[in-house]
C-alpha cells in the first residue's frame, strides 16, 4: 500500500469517526445540523437517519427524547 | 363525524387508557407489532408511546399508550399525561377519538372505577377485558355481554401475551366506525367525593351482575407471597436470588465469553497479515479490534444478568422485593415509590431516572435521581469482570465461588452508597416525613418465554449498537490521540508515550497517583466519561500501543494482571462504584430537573465520593499487602 493510500484511508476513517462521535455526544443543535445537511445533499430519507424517531423508541436512549413531556 | 373513520385530516387516535400493569403496553405492542419495555408491576410506563396500526376493514389508526392512572385527579408526572390526554389540554395532541380503557379481568373491583370516571368524559369508548384466560383460570367467569349492556359499552376480551389476544378489539375497531362521539365533552376531570362514592356503589351493583363479586382467597398467589413476604424469609429469599445472580453470570458466561475472545483474536490477526505493515494496519488493529474486542467478550455476561432481570419483572417478584425494602428504605429516608426507579438504574440510570416522575413529592423525586447512578448499571460491568476475573482467584470460599462474592460486594457497595447519601440528605436539605408505600402486588405470571427472548435480543442490540458505533468512533480518536505526533528517532520508551494522549495521560496521573492510577488508566477515564465500558475498549488501544514491539500479546485481561498491583485494582473498582462516567445520565439529569444545578451538584459530589472511596481503597489495600 502506498503511503499515500495508507493516509487516505486513515484520513477517511478517523473523520467520519470525528463526524459520528460529535453527532452522538453533541446537543441537539448539532443533531439538527446533520439533520439539514443530510436533507439538503441526501433528500429526505437520509434525514430520517438523523431524526429522532418516533415510534418504537429506545426510551433508554437520550437522543430519543425530543417528544418526551417537559416535567 | 365518526368515531374510526375520520375525525380530521390525518389518522384517527385512540387512547389506551387503564389502571396501572393491566396490560396497557402489552395490548399496544400487539396492535403495533413493536416491542415496547412490559413487566408484571405497576409504573414500567411514565411517557406517552404512540405506533400505527391497520384495522380488518383497512382504517389506518393511531394508537397512544399512556402511562396508568388509578383515577383522573393526576398527582405525579407521568400521571398528568394521561389526564392532559384525555382532556385534550396539550397543545401538540388532538383529543383522542376513542378511547380503548383496559381493565384487568382479575381485579375488575378497582379497574371499572376509572372505567366509570373516563366514560364519564363523553368520549367513543370501548372496555377491554384483558387477561380473561387468568380470570378464567381463577374461576371468574366474566359476562362480558351482561357488562357491555349495563355499561351501555362495547365490551371486548383480550388477552395481551397472545397474538390471537386482540382480534375481538380489532373486530370492534371497525364496527366503531359509525358510532357518532357524544356533541359535547365533558373536560371536567375532577371526581366529587359524592360522586366516587356513587361510582363506589355501581362497581358493586356491576361485579354482583356479572358473577365478578366473589373475593378471591387461597390463590397460589396468596400461598407464595405467605413467606415471600415474610419479614424474615423475604428478605433471605432477595438475597439467595441476588446472590445466585451474581454467581450465575460469572460462572455461566465463561465458556461464551472465551469463544468470543478467541474469534476477536483470530479475526484481528487475520486482518493485520491481509494489511501491509501502517498506519491503516494499526488503526485496523490496535485501535479498533483491540479496543472494541475487549469490551465485546463482555456480551454473555450482560445478557445473563439481563435474562435474570427479565425473569424476575415478568413474574411479578420484584414489587415484592420493593415491599421487604421498604422498611430498611424508609429507615434511611426514602419514599418506598423509589424502588422502581432504583431498580430500573440497575439496568441503566436513564430510565430509572425517567421512571422517577411517578414519585408524586419533588423532595423526594430529586433526592431519587440524585442516588439513581449509584444503583450498578450494566455498562459498569465489563469494567467490574474485567478486574475481578485479572486479580480475584477463581476459588470457592465456604462453597461459594470468590468472584461472584466480590461482584455481589461492588453491587452491595453501590446499594449502601446510595443509601447513605439518601440519609444525608434526609438529615440535611429533604427534611420532611417518609411518604408511605402504596404498591399494587400483582398476581405471579409464568414468564413468558417470547418476552424474555424478546428483552434479551434488545439488550444485545442496545450493546452491539453501541460497541458499532460510539464506542467504535471513540476508539479511533484515541487511537489518533495515542499515535501522534510519532517520536523522533532514538526515542526511549513506547511510542504511545510521546502522543498527544500520553502527555495527556502523564499529567492526569499525577492527580490521580494518590489513589493508585497509573498514566494508562487516567487515558482510559477520559474517553470513559462517555460511557463506562468504554474505558475497557479504552485500555486494550492503549496498552495495544504501548507494547514493546507494537504486538500486544492478545487479550487485554493478561496485561493487566501482570502490570498492576491488586491495590490499583480494587481503587479502580471503588471509582468505579461512585464516578459519573456516563455523559447520558448527566443529560438525562438535566432534562428531568430542567437544571444545570442539580447536574453540576451531582457530578461534584460523586466525582469526590469516587476519590475519597478510592483513596481510601488503595491505602488500605496498600498497607495491607505491603
Amino acid at each position: 500500500m502506498t503511503n499515500v493510500l495508507d493516509v487516505a484511508l486513515v484520513a477517511l476513517v478517523v473523520l467520519a469517526s470525528l463526524a459520528y462521535a460529535i453527532y452522538a455526544l453533541g446537543p441537539k443543535r448539532i443533531k439538527n445540523v446533520y439533520s439539514r445537511f443530510a436533507t439538503k445533499y441526501f433528500g429526505l430519507r437520509a434525514a430520517k437517519w438523523f431524526a429522532p424517531s418516533k415510534h418504537d423508541s429506545c426510551s433508554n436512549c437520550p437522543s430519543h427524547d425530543d417528544h418526551f413531556p417537559r416535567t | 363525524m365518526n368515531a374510526i373513520s375520520n375525525s380530521n385530516a390525518s389518522s384517527p387516535l385512540i387512547a389506551l387508557v387503564g389502571n396501572p400493569n393491566c396490560g396497557k403496553t402489552a395490548l399496544f405492542n400487539l396492535l403495533t407489532g413493536s416491542h415496547q419495555k412490559v413487566a408484571n408491576y405497576a409504573g414500567v410506563t411514565v411517557e406517552r408511546k404512540e405506533g400505527v396500526f391497520t384495522t380488518p376493514k383497512g382504517a389506518r389508526v393511531r394508537v397512544l399508550d399512556l402511562p396508568g392512572v388509578y383515577g383522573l385527579e393526576a398527582q405525579t408526572p407521568d400521571e398528568r399525561i394521561m389526564v392532559d390526554v384525555l382532556s385534550g389540554n396539550l397543545s401538540s395532541e388532538a383529543r383522542p377519538d376513542l378511547v380503548v380503557c383496559v381493565t384487568d379481568a382479575t381485579n375488575l373491583r378497582m379497574n371499572l372505577r376509572l372505567a366509570l370516571a373516563v366514560k364519564r368524559l363523553g368520549l367513543p369508548m370501548i372496555l377491554a377485558l384483558n387477561m380473561t384466560d387468568l380470570a378464567e383460570r381463577q374461576g371468574l367467569h366474566i359476562d362480558a355481554d351482561k357488562l357491555a349492556k349495563e355499561l351501555g359499552l362495547p365490551v371486548v376480551k383480550t388477552m395481551g401475551l397472545r397474538r390471537s389476544g386482540v382480534a375481538d378489539l380489532l373486530n370492534q375497531l371497525d364496527a366503531q366506525a359509525s358510532v357518532q362521539p357524544t356533541p359535547s365533552l365533558n373536560t371536567d376531570m375532577k371526581s366529587s367525593a359524592e360522586q366516587l362514592a356513587r361510582d363506589h356503589a355501581e362497581v358493586t351493583r356491576l361485579l354482583a351482575l356479572i358473577g365478578a363479586d366473589r373475593q378471591r382467597i387461597g390463590t397460589t398467589t396468596d400461598r407464595i407471597d405467605r413467606v415471600v413476604l415474610h419479614p424474615v424469609a423475604g428478605l433471605l429469599i432477595l438475597l439467595a436470588i441476588l446472590f445466585l445472580v451474581f454467581q450465575a453470570v460469572f460462572s455461566w458466561a465463561t465458556p461464551l465469553m472465551d469463544g468470543i475472545e478467541a474469534i476477536v483474536a483470530i479475526a484481528g490477526n487475520a486482518v493485520g497479515e491481509l494489511l501491509p505493515d501502517g498506519l491503516f494496519r494499526s488503526l485496523i488493529k490496535d485501535g479498533i479490534f483491540a479496543g472494541v474486542g475487549s469490551v465485546l467478550v463482555f456480551l454473555p455476561q450482560i445478557l445473563i444478568l439481563f435474562a435474570f432481570i427479565l425473569v424476575l419483572e415478568e413474574s411479578g417478584y420484584l414489587p415484592r422485593a420493593a415491599f421487604v425494602l421498604d422498611r430498611i428504605m424508609g429507615g434511611v429516608g426514602l419514599s418506598g415509590r423509589s424502588f422502581i426507579p432504583l431498580l430500573s438504574s440497575f439496568a441503566c440510570a436513564i430510565p430509572g431516572i425517567m421512571a422517577t416522575r411517578t414519585i408524586p413529592d419533588a423532595r423526594d423525586r430529586l433526592t431519587t435521581i440524585m442516588i439513581a447512578p449509584l444503583m450498578t448499571c450494566s455498562a459498569r460491568l465489563p469494567v467490574y469482570t474485567l478486574l475481578i476475573a485479572a486479580f480475584i482467584p477463581q476459588q470457592s470460599v465456604g462453597g461459594v465461588g470468590l468472584q461472584g462474592l466480590v461482584l455481589f460486594a461492588l453491587y452491595l457497595a453501590g446499594i449502601l452508597g446510595a443509601m447513605a447519601v439518601a440519609f444525608a440528605l434526609k438529615r440535611t436539605v429533604n427534611k420532611h416525613y417518609v411518604q408511605p408505600l402504596m404498591m399494587e402486588l400483582p398476581s405471579y405470571h409464568m414468564p413468558s418465554v417470547r418476552n424474555v427472548a424478546i428483552g434479551l435480543w434488545q439488550r444485545a442490540q442496545v450493546f452491539l449498537a453501541r460497541v458499532g458505533t460510539i464506542i467504535l468512533a471513540l476508539m479511533v480518536l484515541l487511537w489518533v490521540l495515542s499515535t501522534f505526533p510519532s517520536p523522533p528517532p532514538g526515542f526511549q520508551g513506547a511510542p504511545i508515550e510521546y502522543s498527544i494522549a500520553g502527555r495527556i495521560g502523564a499529567f492526569l496521573a499525577t492527580i490521580f497517583a494518590p489513589i493508585g492510577f497509573n498514566w494508562q488508566i487516567s487515558i482510559a477515564l477520559v474517553p470513559g466519561l462517555a460511557a463506562r465500558e468504554v474505558a475497557v475498549s479504552a485500555l486494550g488501544t492503549v496498552y495495544a500501543l504501548s507494547a514493546p514491539d507494537g504486538d500486544p500479546s492478545g487479550a487485554l485481561m493478561p496485561i493487566i494482571a501482570s502490570t498492576w498491583g491488586l491495590p490499583t485494582a480494587l481503587s479502580l473498582l471503588a471509582w468505579y462504584v461512585f464516578a459519573p462516567q456516563c455523559l447520558a445520565t448527566l443529560a438525562a439529569v438535566k432534562r428531568e430537573t430542567n437544571s444545570w444545578r442539580y447536574v453540576w451538584i451531582m457530578a461534584g459530589y460523586l466525582f469526590g465520593l469516587a476519590y475519597l472511596a478510592s483513596f481510601i481503597t488503595y491505602r488500605i489495600a496498600l498497607a495491607l499487602t505491603d
